[in-house]
């Protein structure tokens, strides 16, 4: 049966400064995804780039043009994609359904961004003018929802703030061994409890962190190539069980509840539906933890957890590498980093790398076959998910 | 808390850069009723344009989460306060005036007159707590 297929992943290293340009980062990423794939880059039929800072940043305008003369590539279709922190994932999803309508054959997917392009209060700038104009005009910040639902969830749910602080050091610990991760070294929850507060309850181990870096996936069709010119090995390679999306209301106060994020449950729901399986035939899932918090709520909201009681189940093992669901294997947006545009397509390309099954011992959820990865615009605005299967 | 039954030019004047009213109004369709915080060009239930919109005060509210913000952008105070709070069905965060200390369940009200981001020095009221009987 013919299914949409991931026969190639490739990334850069996510680090807090690289100096290599916003172009010269996508197409080292997509190189690596093209050599991975097995294939020649006159191969590709449409390129997809996602990136959410770079005009912002006073980088690279028209990005996916400029790449396409990067790569080489010219005379592939190419558009750009932007969905503020779930730009990656958003470009994945143009990418797979250029291939599912049959507009592209081998669709190169890539999302990149280079925060340390600009200085700290102009990246913090661009990111709070998604906010409502009214939300924008009382200071709020990313952190500043993010302290304002810990604390919620905190309360109302009488839990530790050892909580949040065991996501932390959970993903931190994952990152260790991950050689694309920005931050390979052990958090402890002591050390996480005792950081500076960004937005209380938040510590600063409780926020992921501003990154540069790029990812890449290869989009074919399994079945394609029986011209003879199929993707080798593209009928063996990790495909897309699902993929769904939906929007949640734009000032976060304009939810009826403060804990809840709707856009990542309908979207969550759109995606079991379309699968045909259920929150308890995944193996590993890859969360938006932007804020540690963040990753609690969405295995909730996502039907893993009732409401109230994965911080629990955090605390208890079960979402660390041997627990019964590994959640951010590699090292979530906390560990792994943050490249805004970057970040959907890495958490793609860490599912590959675990459906494949072709990490270090130390690295890999044994014996997983589906994964979902869940990238989030804003903080909830519009929720992003994929499902993978091996 | 007072309606108003039509978008009178002094209020008109009092929009913001982005046609936000000052941050103790909200926004109510004199078509349908419905009440809103956040700016939008149609009303959320019946679709009816801006000139269809006024504003009234907000009133009393109660607080649902709060946060202190240590990290904030240069033009933003430090620690900037929030408050996501509930006006009779109308939600909204807003910065806290002065030392308030709100928690979940405390009673609100805008008061005073400040600066705001972004907004130019055009004087906003914020949040401040308010006693019981006050």
């Amino acid at each position: 049966m013919s299914r949409i297929a991931l026969p190639g992943v490739g990334m850069t290293r996510f680090t807090s400064s690289d100096d290599r340009s916003l172009v010269d980062l996508a197409a080292t990423a997509c190189r690596r995804a093209v050599v991975d794939a097995g294939i020649e880059r006159g191969d590709v039929t449409s390129l997809h780039v996602g990136t959410a800072l770079a005009e912002a940043l006073g980088q690279q305008s028209g990005l996916g043009n400029a790449l396409a003369g990067a790569l080489g590539v010219e005379g592939v279709a190419a558009d750009r994609v932007e969905n503020t922190s779930a730009t990656g994932a958003t470009a994945v999803h143009r990418g797979i359904e250029a291939v599912a309508s049959g507009a592209s054959d081998v669709a190169l997917v890539v999302g990149a961004e280079r925060m340390s392009g600009a200085d700290t209060s102009a990246v913090t700038d661009a990111i709070s003018r998604l906010t409502h104009t009214r939300e924008y005009a009382q200071g709020l910040t990313l952190p500043s929802f993010g302290g304002l639902a810990a604390g919620a969830y905190l309360d109302r749910h009488d839990a530790p703030r050892e909580a949040l602080a065991t996501v932390a050091a959970k993903n931190h610990r994952n990152a260790v061994a991950n050689e694309v991760a920005q931050f390979r070294r052990e958090v402890s929850v002591e050390e996480a409890l005792d950081s500076p507060v960004v937005a209380e309850p938040l510590r600063l181990y409780d926020c992921c962190p501003m990154s540069d870096g790029a990812a890449a996936v290869v989009v074919t069709r399994s079945d394609r190539g029986e011209g003879g010119d199929s993707v080798s090995g593209a009928d063996h390679a990790v495909g897309v069980a699902a993929h769904a999306s939906a929007t949640g209301t734009h000032p976060v106060a304009e939810r009826p509840d403060p804990l809840a994020i709707e856009s990542v449950r309908v979207a969550g729901e759109r995606l079991f539906d379309a699968a045909g399986v259920g929150p308890d035939d995944v193996d590993v899932a890859c969360i938006h933890d932007a804020f540690t918090v963040l990753e609690l709520i969405e295995l909730e909201e996502l039907g893993f957890y009732e409401p109230g009681t994965a911080w629990e189940a955090t605390m208890d093992g079960e979402t660390a590498m041997d627990g019964a669901l590994p959640v951010n294997p590699g090292g979530g947006l906390k560990a792994r980093g943050h490249p805004l545009g970057a970040t959907g397509v890495s958490q793609i390309v860490e599912l590959v790398w675990q459906l494949r099954g072709d990490l270090p011992d130390e690295r890999r959820v044994d014996g997983a076959t589906r994964g979902i990865a869940v990238n989030v615009a804003g903080f909830g605005n519009n929720s992003v998910c994929t499902m993978l299967e091996a | 808390m007072s309606g108003d039954d039509s978008r009178s030019e002094a209020e008109a004047d009092d929009r913001g850069r982005d046609g936000d009213p000052p941050a103790d109004r909200a926004f109510v369709c004199r078509e349908c009723g419905r009440r809103w915080y956040y700016t939008k060009p149609q009303c959320p239930d019946c679709d009816s344009d801006p000139s269809a919109h006024g504003t009234e005060e907000l009133g009393e509210g109660t607080v649902r989460a709060v946060t202190r913000v240590e990290v904030t952008p240069a033009d933003v105070r430090s620690p900037n306060r929030l408050a996501l709070a509930d006006f009779d069905g109308v939600g909204l965060i807003a910065q806290v005036a002065g030392d308030d200390d709100p928690t979940a369940g405390d009673h609100v009200a805008f008061a005073g007159s400040f600066t705001l981001r972004g907004d130019g020095d055009r004087p906003q009221p914020r949040l401040r707590v308010i006693e019981d009987g006050e």
